[in-house]
């Protein structure tokens, strides 16, 4: 359940739940997430970002992690607070190495239907990590400097 | 997303056909695909050689839309018909940009001058 769970500056929004591996089941959680940044006074472009970088994390996790398994699960742990973002979306897989992963920019893979997701992620978050097994990614999001 | 058979809208300008997306969120998987299967149907269907895809009603778009409109753009090039996208938002610019699909479709503001660069 959603908590206030840092009464000190700055206040920090949390969220940990887990969920079968079926597509849908995390969106009342991003709807909150998304909700919470926009009562905090995210402008909408870092909204929109998250939003991304949670829809895209989630999907990775049901159909490449645990390849669409209701029976195996997913983990999403959500701080939001004035100045940061903190997602964290774990999966059952046996994990992925970004670097083997072709590079839907380049030239000849530019028309290539698939592959853009963590590409994605990358390039709307501030900082974005995995674990070594490659079953967990973490991201965070800063505000964006108004332009 | 809404319902079936409403993700689509379409319409003519002078000789192009004008698809306008419905859905304002193309973010599940489901949905998703509903909204692939019209456009490919419609795209099988098309007797014109200009189509535009309006997305002045979309405020998001996951990576699996984009996969869907490069199916579009290939079976497009296959019967020789002319693709051009437009009423697309700052927020998802950017996601074509950071995928450099900005590079592989024709992308205009508004839907007139999408017809008329086709």
């Amino acid at each position: 359940m959603p908590s206030t769970a840092d009464p000190s500056n700055p206040p920090v929004w949390k969220i940990d739940q887990t969920f079968p591996s079926v597509f849908g089941k995390a969106s009342r959680l991003i709807d909150d997430v998304l909700a919470q940044m926009t009562s905090l006074g995210w402008n909408g472009r870092d909204v929109f970002a998250v939003n991304m970088a949670l829809e895209e994390s989630i999907t990775n996790a049901i159909e490449h992690g645990n390849h669409c398994n209701p029976e195996k699960h997913f983990q999403v742990t959500c701080t939001v607070s004035e100045k940061l973002v903190f997602i964290r979306v774990r999966d059952e897989g046996k994990g992925f190495r970004r670097d083997l992963v072709p590079n839907p920019t380049d030239d000849e893979n530019l028309e290539t239907p698939s592959g853009r997701g963590t590409l994605l992620i990358q390039g709307f978050m501030t900082r974005v990590r995995y674990n070594d097994a490659g079953n967990e990614i973490t991201m965070e999001k800063e505000p964006t400097p108004a332009s | 997303m809404s319902n079936a058979q409403t993700r689509i809208m379409s319409h003519y300008i002078d000789d192009a056909i004008v698809a306008t997306c419905m859905d304002t969120r193309l973010n599940d998987e489901i949905g998703i695909q509903q909204w692939g299967e019209e456009l490919y149907a419609l795209v099988d269907r098309l007797k014109s050689k200009k189509l535009v895809i309006n997305f002045q009603n979309v405020i998001f778009m996951s990576s699996s839309s984009l996969r869907v409109l490069i199916t579009v753009n290939s079976r497009c090039k296959g019967k020789g018909i002319k693709l051009a996208l437009c009423g697309i938002n700052d927020n998802i610019m950017e996601a074509f940009k950071i995928t450099r699909l900005d590079s592989v479709f024709k992308i205009k503001k508004g839907e007139m001058e999408a017809v008329k660069s086709l």
